[in-house]
């Protein structure tokens, strides 16, 4: 038989009753507890995460347009061959930047004062590098994209002015701004006081993986959409089997270091969604390494492993920053995470304090 | 609020000026052993400031009705039951603030520099600063701040700025009738401190000890540190916070070691399919 629910007893009048005598059995009187550690159960110490779904939307669309410029860049500068390839590239990350200067600004408690971030330069703040770096993206993605739509011949008016500046400098030069906007997301959810983001180093590398992961998987859907060239898809699926087995491989990492950390992650709604993850990027995988077959062109393929990736992304980034209210909540993980260590001793009556006899 | 007042609020946050100079550094030293559970503190904490009530009503674990510190609640007494191997129980309280950690992680964190350390070393929010991003709320070890739902920004201890500004006591420290909660210049309050320990222990109470009064590794020392009789954990405090900071230069190398090695497998699938099409 199961042990009975007891009604909390926090009023002395109810002790001496029935009640009272089985909490005293079970270690209990009132609210009262053996283990002082105990007294509150329950009750986090905490903070719970203020963030939602816009900072999982944020850190999805920038992750994308990271990784698409990324791509994009290092394929210009690799040759003639991929000049139009890299194009798309720039397209993508300009189309998937939109979103994110809104969603960081209606996340804000007050939105009006969005510009604030702008006030200092603080890198030692990641969000405050975060901030500048996007920035900093915007300008090299807006110019490359400015630069795509002129070789086309699409401005007639800004074409000509633009086209002085040489594409592949603009390319290298966004490179650094764009691999800092793919990681620091991670790194940022890191440098913080909840279990599930801090314990384990890795999660800016988690993120940085899946970030040219996305954006590769969104290049394969623009590049099977419009091109013709049978050749270039071949290049990309095989390019995201490697990445994507990267980012696995970054994600089994991420959990091993984490310990009892990820445990938000690996229970109810969000394992579901974190196990979705897994399978979608899986499924891309298996998608880019099938050879096509009657009926099925290697164009297909890619736009569907490309979709796929891209749900793999989103649910990775939405699992991830959800998972900070649970951890924050789960008073005995944390507790255990910031246990004494020899780096950090910490306060308390295990230390055997030298403050007595020795002053 | 009208277009102009926007456009003030919106201007004025942006720009900076000169510090005030730095004044002695001071801090609380709050005594667990002297601490009584009254609350004067809370009461007093939320008059002087103004700060409205939250919940009413037991947690349903003790006489705590608090249960922790948030935007609007800035000084908490913890109040746990402790059941003695005899069948006695026993009051464990403690009031809890900001420590105003001497380096501090939401000062760390803060994206806007609307969080800074005072003419009197203490950890202020600039309410006209803050743009309520929130990263301060999930970095604090302690979870000591919060994002008001009034006005969107992060709140907490101010050490009563305005108060010390005049040359007054906090107002908790000025409430508290135990003087459990000691408010002064921070090397006296760590002298006192170290004090009091001894004449505890003198007196038999050999469990009390100073809770962030010195160097924990990477955690430096608290400017609101106290006296514990129990493990912190029976305060609902962490034992050994961890400074985020510490960790962010291998977070970002892990992460730059990612970014280049993918992109040197990108680099080399370009230059292996270079050929003629």
């Amino acid at each position: 038989m199961p042990p009975r629910e007891l009604p909390v007893l926090s009023n002395p009048l109810h002790y001496g009753t029935e009640d009272a005598d089985e909490h005293r059995e079970n270690g209990r009187v009132g609210a009262a507890v053996r283990r002082p550690r105990d007294a509150y159960r329950g009750i986090p110490f905490l903070a719970t995460p203020p963030w939602g779904t816009e900072v999982s939307a944020y850190f999805f669309f920038g992750g994308i347009s990271s990784g698409a410029f990324t791509v994009g860049s290092l394929a210009m500068v690799c040759g003639q061959r991929w000049r139009e390839f890299g194009r798309i590239g720039h397209i993508v990350a300009f189309g998937t930047l939109l979103p994110c200067p809104i969603l960081l600004v209606d996340d804000l408690g007050r939105p009006a004062l969005f510009h604030h971030m702008l006030r200092i330069f603080k890198p030692s703040s990641p969000m405050n590098l975060g901030a500048w770096t996007l920035l900093t993206h915007s300008g090299f993605v807006g110019v490359s994209f400015v630069q795509a739509l002129a070789h086309a011949d699409r401005l007639p008016l800004v074409g000509p002015t633009v086209r002085w500046l040489p594409e592949r400098l603009v390319a290298a030069g966004g490179l650094p701004s764009a691999l800092t906007l793919g990681g620091y997301t991670g790194v940022l959810l890191g440098t913080t006081s909840i279990p599930v983001w801090f314990t384990s180093p890795l999660l800016g590398a988690l993120f940085m993986a899946s970030s040219l992961t996305s954006g590769l998987g969104a290049i394969a859907m623009a590049v099977a959409l419009t091109s013709r060239d049978s050749e270039d898809i071949e290049v990309i699926r095989s390019l995201s089997v490697q990445m994507g087995i990267v980012e696995l491989a970054v994600l089994e990492g991420y959990f091993a270091t984490s310990g009892k950390s990820a445990r938000p992650l690996m229970t109810g709604k969000l394992a579901l969604e974190l196990t979705g993850a897994i399978v979608a990027t899986g499924l891309a995988i298996a998608l880019d390494m099938s050879s096509p077959r009657e009926g099925n062109t290697n164009r297909m393929l890619g736009l569907a492993a490309g979709a796929a990736t891209l749900v793999g992304s989103a649910l990775l980034r939405w699992t991830v920053v959800r998972a900070g209210s649970p951890s924050a909540q789960d008073r005995e993980n944390a507790l255990e995470a910031m246990s004494p260590s020899p780096e950090v001793p910490g306060w308390g009556p295990h230390r055997k304090y030298p403050r007595i006899t020795e002053r | 609020m009208n277009e102009g007042m926007l456009v003030h609020d919106a201007v004025e946050g942006m720009l900076r000026v000169s510090p005030p100079p730095p004044r002695e550094p001071t801090g609380f030293f709050t005594d667990a052993s002297l601490c009584i559970g009254c609350k004067a503190c809370e009461v007093a904490c939320k008059q002087w400031n103004a700060l409205p009530a939250e919940q009413v009503g037991w947690t349903g674990q003790s006489y705590d009705n608090t249960s922790r510190l948030s935007a609007t609640t800035w000084r908490h007494v913890s109040f746990a039951e402790h059941l003695l191997p005899n069948g006695d129980i026993r009051w464990l309280f403690n009031s809890d603030v900001c420590k105003h950690c001497s380096a501090a992680p939401c000062q760390e964190a803060c994206p806007t520099g609307a969080i800074i350390r005072n003419e009197f070393d203490n950890v202020y929010v600039q309410r006209d600063v803050c743009n309520g991003c929130g990263y301060c709320v999930v970095a604090c070890p302690f979870g000591v701040l919060g994002r008001s739902e009034n006005d969107g920004a992060a709140h907490k201890c101010t050490l009563c700025y305005d108060r010390q500004k005049d040359g007054l006591t906090p107002a908790c420290a000025k409430a508290c009738p135990t003087e459990s909660i000691k408010f002064g210049p921070l090397a006296q309050l760590r002298e006192h401190a170290r004090e009091r320990v001894t004449e505890l222990h003198g007196q038999g109470q050999t469990s009390a000890y100073l809770y962030g009064a010195d160097d924990s590794g990477e955690y430096k020392p608290l400017n609101a540190f106290f006296l514990l009789t129990e493990e912190p954990a029976a305060y609902n405090l962490p034992a050994a916070p961890r400074r985020p900071s510490a960790s962010m230069g291998r977070r970002y190398l892990l992460s730059a070691i990612t970014g280049v090695g993918l992109s040197a497998l990108t680099v080399l699938a370009f230059r292996q399919n270079n050929g003629a099409r």
